[in-house]
């Protein structure tokens, strides 16, 4: 409202004290409104928000970050959540802003790693899965993917979100492409269903199936993906 | 600024305004990323300059009416969560949480096309033209759902302030009560008359209150 008119509004309610009555009573409504829901104003954007728009920011403008932008996460807005037929699963995100850029970064740090990709091997697989048990502070699995033709090839202890450890094992096939498969302690409830994300050639799987949420990373096609994805996740459950 | 920056500024307040519509933070967020999926799908159907606010509030809007989920269709889930504790003094948190969750449990007993006009005039500061074009009804329909949903509101919220007790943290649902339309109608008719009274004399027709 323009300030004469506000003037003139005030002027009129004076004269009319049952409509300023409630006049107030809404106004109180709308400052309760605020007290309410102003929080999520202050609150940092979900991850997935903010790629996609940084994602098209990105490819549109800064020619130089198109390598690192990969790493850090591109064009997560086609987020079709792809449901699997399992009764188990809630349907329901699981809500870790930052899971999905950890595991997409992960991956692009350590799939092309020639001499060191993992911090532990698979020869030393108890071991391994022992310690990052112990870190994790949950009994960790490293999925068996053998039947997709993709064998363990170690994997290593990775800072996550708050500090808070997460893991990453990868795998690899006879023509040497790699999957990367990232795990971190579930901050939410509920355990969801399998989500799909691209970003550039990679596809992700993630899902939540406490106490660990998951993400699987690789330049597959969404169906190679999500076939694996099943054999984990049987893997995992047996 | 280009209009990809200029979708994002206005995410917190869509967020805002999801979490007061949906009543909790799962379901706003789909509604969100959903809601931003489509504006960058269709970004050249909007003109740079133009304000991107009422745009997208539109297509949230349409998503929330006709999205896959249906959300305007089932029953609202509130959660109730943490920031429903202020953590100022404690009579004053008491109180304020007090206030919050009646509110959000009101909110959830509105029907949706009045829960939508409220957060729309009431949280995000839309005037009367601009919720009407975001909502595409006609201004004198919005003016109604307006009256009779703050009504409505207010009622409830008075409702559950005397059964809401301070510690109650938990999940609800909510149904909505088709009677309640009818006692409101008839209030809210009574009322009409009133205003019609401050608009012919202000000429102020779309005024935010």
């Amino acid at each position: 409202m323009p300030p004469e008119d506000r003037l003139s509004f005030e002027d009129w309610l004076q004269e009319h004290p049952d409509i300023a009555d409630e006049v107030r009573s809404y106004r109180e409504l709308n400052e309760t409104l605020h007290g309410a829901f102003d929080h999520v104003l202050d609150e940092a954007v979900p991850f997935d928000h903010e790629l996609s728009i940084a994602a098209h920011i990105t490819k549109n403008s800064f020619w130089g970050w198109q390598q690192m932008a990969a790493g850090i996460a591109l064009v997560l807005f086609g987020s079709a959540l792809g449901w699997f037929s399992h009764d188990r699963f809630d349907g329901i995100a699981a809500n870790d802003p930052h899971f999905l850029s950890q595991a997409l970064q992960a991956h692009t740090v350590y799939a092309p790693e020639v001499r060191h990709p993992v911090e532990v091997s698979s020869a030393n697989k108890t071991h391994l899965l022992k310690w990052l048990s112990k870190r994790l502070g949950n009994k960790v699995k490293a999925p068996l993917l053998t039947s997709t033709g993709f064998h363990l090839v170690g994997g290593r202890l990775l800072p996550g979100t708050k500090g808070i450890p997460a893991a990453q094992f990868m795998y690899e096939d006879q023509t040497g492409k790699r999957l990367t498969f990232y795990l971190s302690p579930a901050s939410k409830k509920k355990d969801s269903s399998f989500h799909f994300y691209t970003a550039e050639k990679l596809s992700i799987y993630r899902w939540t199936d406490k106490p660990f949420q998951y993400a699987m990373v690789g330049n597959l096609t969404r169906k190679e993906l999500k076939e694996i994805c099943k054999v984990a996740y049987d893997s995992l459950e047996s | 600024m280009n209009k990809k920056q200029a979708i994002a500024t206005e995410i917190p307040s869509l967020r805002r305004y999801a979490l007061a519509l949906t009543g909790n933070q799962v379901d706003a967020d789909e509604l969100v990323q959903d809601c931003l999926e489509r504006a960058l799908n269709n970004i050249d159907k909007w003109r740079e300059g133009d304000n991107p606010r009422k745009w997208l509030f539109t297509i949230l809007h349409n998503l929330f009416i006709d999205g896959k989920r249906g959300l305007a269709r089932r029953p609202m889930e509130v959660v109730l969560e943490k920031a429903d504790e202020a953590n100022a003094n404690p009579d004053d948190a008491t109180r304020k949480n007090t206030n919050n969750i009646a509110l959000k449990k009101a909110l959830a007993s509105l029907s949706p096309e009045h829960r939508e006009v409220i957060l729309l005039v009431g949280l995000e500061g839309f005037s009367y033209r601009e919720a009407s074009d975001a909502l595409d009804i006609r201004i004198g329909t919005l003016m109604s759902r307006l009256s009779r949903g703050r009504e409505r509101l207010k009622a409830l919220m008075g409702e559950e302030q005397i059964k809401v007790k301070p510690t109650m943290i938990r999940r609800i649902k909510c149904q909505i009560f088709p009677f309640r339309e009818m006692i409101f109608t008839s209030i809210w008719m009574v009322k009409c008359r009133q205003r019609i009274g401050f608009h012919s004399k202000t000429g102020c027709k779309n005024t935010l209150i």
